[in-house]
C-alpha cells in the first residue's frame, strides 16, 4: 500500500505546531496540535511511498531513528480523519476520468479509504423513479444521467409544447409534440448511452398504482403537480414511508417558485403528512379566496434558473444522502429562497408525535427493530 | 380600463383588512378594506370595464370614484393589470413565465413591454462557457434571450460531461463553442451566437471587436479567476459594461458571485483590495505543505446551484426594471449546512479604477 494525502486537501502550517487541513471542496477545516516529527513525516507522503519508504527515508533525512509502529501510528490517524488515504500501486488506472473529478468531489462526503469510489458506486447504482419532468424535474434527470446514474424511471402525461423553452433544460424545437418522457430518454442517453429510461407515459392519479415501479426504486423523486401537487405528494409520500424508500419531494408547487423541496427519510424526517399537519397549523388564518381566473398555469411558474436552483439544490441533498453525509437537522427540512435577498428561509418543521402516518417516526424505528 | 386581478396573486381577507400575497417574489401587501370589495375584486378577470362593474354593483358616484382609486392604487402596486391594453402574442405565451415575474414590478404594459424588449434584443457575452457558464447560457435563451457572444478556446473533454450542460459524448474533441452554439439554437432558431474560439488574455476584448454588449458574465478561469475577473472588469469599466462574476474553477463549487454595475457598485479593483485583506487576515501565520499534481473535485449540481443565481442576476440586470440582488457582496454556498453566507464588500475612495483619482472614473 501506498500512501497519499487526498487531492481536496490542503494542509497549512499554523504557529505552534498547529496544522490546519482544509477540504477545499467543501471548505470545512479541522485544527490539530502535533508535534515537528509529525509535520516532516506528513509533507514526506507525496502518493508514491509505502510505510518502509516513509520510515527509510524519514530517517535518512532528518538523521533519526523512528521506528514503524510509530510512523503506522501517524498514518492510521491521518486517515481516520480522511487528510492520507491508502491506495494500490496502479489504483488510477481503475478511476473513469468521465467521473474523476466527481468522485473526488465524492470522497469527502464520507469517511473511508477510497470513499470517492464507494460512493461514486452507490450514487450510479441506485435506481431511481421520477414523478413529473417538468422544469424541476426534468432538470434532475438530466443532473443524475449527468452523474453516471445508470436507471431513471420517468413519468408524465404531458407533450413538449413550444412554451416549454422556458421550463426544460431538455427542450429541443424538434421535439414539439413529442410525449414528454421520449424527449427525455432521447436527450439522456445522448448525455449517457448506457443509461436505462424506463417511460411511463400516463399521469398519477387517485386511481394509478405504479407499485412495481415504487418497489424497483431506491429513490423516488416526487415534482409532478398534476392533478394536484399536495393530493399526489400525500398519495405518493405514503405509499413510499409504508415501503420504506427515501423520497425527495421537488418542485410542481404552485407559489413556491423558488424552493428546496424537502427529502424524507421514513422514521428520520418529518413525513409529508407531518408537513401536511404543520401547514394546517400555521395557515389555519390563511385561506386564500377564490379568483375567477383561468390561466392560472400561464402565469404561476418561476423563471428557468429557479427551477435550476430548485432542481440543483435538491440533486446535492439527494446526493448527500446517497453517500451516507452528515446532515444538519434544522436543514432537513423545506426552505425557500427570497427573491430579492437570495437568501434561504428554513421552516421549522418537525416530526410531530401525532402524525398518524409515521407518530413522529415511533411506528417506523419499532418496524425496524 | 379592464381591470383583471393577476392570477399569481393570493387574496386572502382578513376581519378588517384584505391581504395581497405576490406568488411570484413572495411578498404581501396589506390593504385596509371591507370584504365585500375584497371579494369583487377577486372576480375581476378582464372582460368588463369599470363602468360595468360599477353598475353591476349598483356604486353610486362617490362609490364608483373610491373604486377607480382603488383600482388605481392596486395598479400602482402590480396586484392589478388592464387587460385591455395587454399586448397577446407569441412571446408572452412562450416567455409568460418572465413576463409574470416583470409584472412583479410593474403593471404598465409600456413597461413590461420595454422590459421584455430589452431582455430579448441584448447582447449577452460569456466568458468561460464550462461549469457555469454552459449552464447560464442555457439559462438566458430560456428567459428570452436572442443574442449572445461566448468565449472559450476549449474543446469538450471526456472529465467535463458531468458537469456541464449541453455537451454529450459525441461532442468530445469538439470546440466547446461550436457544440454550445448548436445546442442553443437547437432550443431557439431565432437565437444569434457570435463564436469566439480562444482565451482571452491581457487586452483580448479589446482586440476581438467585441461591438455592442449589455452584460458581460465572467466564468473564466485561465489562468486564475481573480486574473480574468481583473482583464474582463477593466474593459467593462472602459466601456460602461455591467458585468457579472460567476466563477470557474476552483471557485465555481460553491460561488454566488457578485454583480457590478460600472460606478455605481463596488468595482472588480475595490473587492480585489478587500478581499486581499480579507485573505490576509486568513491566511496570516500560514505556511501551505505543497501537494503537487492534485486535481480539484466537483459535482454538477453545484456548479448549476451556483450558475442558477448568476442567471437571475442577469436577468434582473437586463429587464432594467428588477433590481440585481449581488451588489456590494458575494456569497458562497455551503454544501453542509445548505445555507448562503455573503460577505459585504463596498466601493472605496482610493480605488484606483473607479475612486476619485481612479483612471476611469466617471
Amino acid at each position: 500500500m501506498l500512501y497519499k494525502i487526498r487531492d481536496c486537501v490542503d494542509v497549512y502550517i499554523l504557529k505552534e505546531n498547529i496544522l490546519m487541513f482544509y477540504f477545499i471542496n467543501t471548505r470545512k477545516t479541522y485544527e490539530y496540535k502535533v508535534n515537528e516529527a509529525s509535520i516532516k513525516l506528513i509533507s514526506l507522503i507525496n502518493g508514491e511511498r509505502s510505510v518502509d519508504d516513509l520510515v527509510n527515508i524519514y530517517n535518512v533525512t532528518y538523521e533519526r531513528n523512528v521506528s514503524k509502529e510509530s510512523v503506522i501510528q501517524i498514518l492510521e490517524f491521518l486517515i481516520s480523519i480522511n487528510v492520507v488515504t491508502e491506495i494500490e500501486p496502479n489504483y488510477k488506472i481503475n478511476i473513469d476520468p468521465r467521473y474523476e473529478r466527481q468522485i473526488n468531489y465524492l470522497s469527502e462526503l464520507s469517511i473511508g479509504e477510497l470513499s470517492g469510489i464507494d460512493n461514486h458506486d452507490k450514487l450510479v447504482n441506485t435506481k431511481f423513479l421520477i414523478l413529473g419532468i417538468g422544469g424541476v424535474g426534468g432538470d434532475i434527470a438530466l443532473l443524475l444521467a449527468m452523474a453516471g446514474v445508470k436507471e431513471i424511471t420517468v413519468l408524465d402525461h404531458d407533450k413538449v409544447t413550444d412554451s416549454d423553452i422556458a421550463r426544460h433544460m431538455y427542450f429541443r424545437k424538434k421535439y414539439i409534440g413529442y410525449k414528454k418522457v421520449d424527449a427525455i430518454k432521447k436527450e439522456l442517453c445522448m448525455i449517457n448511452p448506457d443509461i436505462i429510461v424506463n417511460c411511463l407515459d400516463f399521469a398519477y392519479r387517485p386511481d394509478t398504482d405504479i407499485d412495481e415501479w415504487i418497489d424497483r426504486a431506491d429513490f423516488v423523486v416526487n415534482s409532478a403537480d398534476e392533478p394536484y401537487i399536495g393530493y399526489t405528494s400525500i398519495k405518493l409520500s405514503r405509499k413510499c414511508y409504508e415501503k420504506n424508500k427515501p423520497h425527495y419531494i421537488a418542485g410542481g408547487f404552485d407559489i413556491h417558485v423558488m424552493s428546496t423541496g424537502e427529502l424524507i427519510i421514513p422514521g428520520v424526517t418529518p413525513c409529508v403528512n407531518c408537513y401536511m399537519r404543520y401547514f394546517k397549523r400555521k395557515l389555519s388564518n390563511w385561506t386564500p379566496e377564490n379568483k375567477k381566473v383561468h390561466d392560472i398555469i400561464n402565469e404561476y411558474g418561476g423563471l428557468a434558473s429557479q427551477s435550476l436552483f430548485s432542481a440543483s439544490y435538491a440533486t446535492t441533498q439527494i446526493i448527500k444522502y446517497i453517500c451516507g453525509s452528515e446532515f444538519e437537522s434544522e436543514r432537513l427540512t423545506r426552505g425557500e429562497v427570497d427573491f430579492e435577498k437570495y437568501s434561504i428561509q428554513y421552516l421549522d418543521v418537525k416530526k410531530d408525535p401525532e402524525c398518524p402516518v409515521c407518530g413522529g417516526g415511533v411506528k417506523n424505528e419499532a418496524k425496524d427493530s | 380600463m379592464k381591470p383583471r386581478i393577476r392570477s399569481s396573486i393570493g387574496v386572502i381577507i382578513n376581519p378588517d383588512s384584505v391581504e395581497f400575497f405576490k406568488g411570484n417574489t413572495r411578498r404581501s401587501i396589506m390593504v385596509r378594506m371591507n370584504s365585500t370589495v375584497a371579494k369583487i375584486l377577486c372576480t375581476l378577470d378582464g372582460t368588463r370595464s369599470i363602468e360595468e362593474i360599477c353598475n353591476e354593483y349598483n356604486m353610486d358616484q362617490e362609490a364608483e370614484n373610491k373604486f377607480c382609486t382603488l383600482i388605481n392604487y392596486l395598479v400602482d402596486k402590480c396586484i392589478i393589470y388592464d387587460q385591455s391594453k395587454r399586448i397577446e402574442n407569441e412571446d408572452r405565451k412562450n416567455f409568460s413565465r418572465v413576463f409574470s415575474m416583470l409584472e412583479d414590478y410593474s403593471c404598465d404594459e409600456e413597461v413590461i413591454q420595454k422590459a421584455w424588449k430589452d431582455i430579448k434584443n441584448s447582447r449577452v457575452c460569456i466568458v468561460g462557457i464550462g461549469a457555469v457558464g454552459s449552464w447560464i447560457a442555457a439559462n438566458l435563451v430560456q428567459s428570452g434571450v436572442e443574442n449572445l457572444v461566448l468565449i472559450d478556446g476549449d474543446v469538450v473533454e471526456i472529465s467535463n460531461l458531468h458537469r456541464q450542460w449541453g455537451y454529450i459524448t459525441d461532442d468530445i474533441g469538439k470546440k466547446k463553442t461550436t457544440c454550445l452554439k448548436k445546442r442553443l439554437i437547437d432550443m431557439n432558431e431565432s437565437v444569434k451566437i457570435q463564436e469566439i474560439n480562444s482565451f482571452i488574455e491581457g487586452d483580448t476584448l479589446d482586440e476581438i471587436n467585441l461591438g455592442k454588449v449589455d452584460l458581460i458574465i465572467d466564468c473564466a478561469d485561465k489562468p486564475t479567476v481573480d486574473q480574468t475577473a481583473v482583464w474582463i472588469g477593466e474593459y467593462c469599466m472602459k466601456h460602461n459594461i455591467p458585468h457579472i462574476i460567476a466563477g470557474g474553477y476552483n471557485l465555481h463549487v460553491s460561488l454566488i458571485g457578485q454583480t457590478i454595475i460600472p460606478y455605481k457598485t463596488a468595482c472588480v479593483k475595490c473587492f480585489e483590495k478587500q478581499l486581499k485583506r480579507h485573505n490576509e487576515l486568513e491566511l496570516s501565520n500560514m505556511k501551505k505543505l505543497a501537494t503537487p499534481g492534485r486535481k480539484i473535485g466537483s459535482i454538477g449540481p453545484m456548479c448549476s446551484l451556483s450558475a442558477s443565481f448568476a442567471s437571475l442576476e442577469a436577468i434582473k440586470v437586463l429587464s432594467k426594471l428588477i433590481p440585481p440582488s449581488n451588489i456590494n457582496r458575494r456569497g458562497e454556498f455551503n454544501i453542509y449546512n445548505m445555507d448562503i453566507q455573503y460577505h459585504k464588500y463596498k466601493r472605496i475612495e482610493e480605488c484606483e479604477w473607479c475612486g476619485k483619482n481612479g483612471k476611469y472614473r466617471k
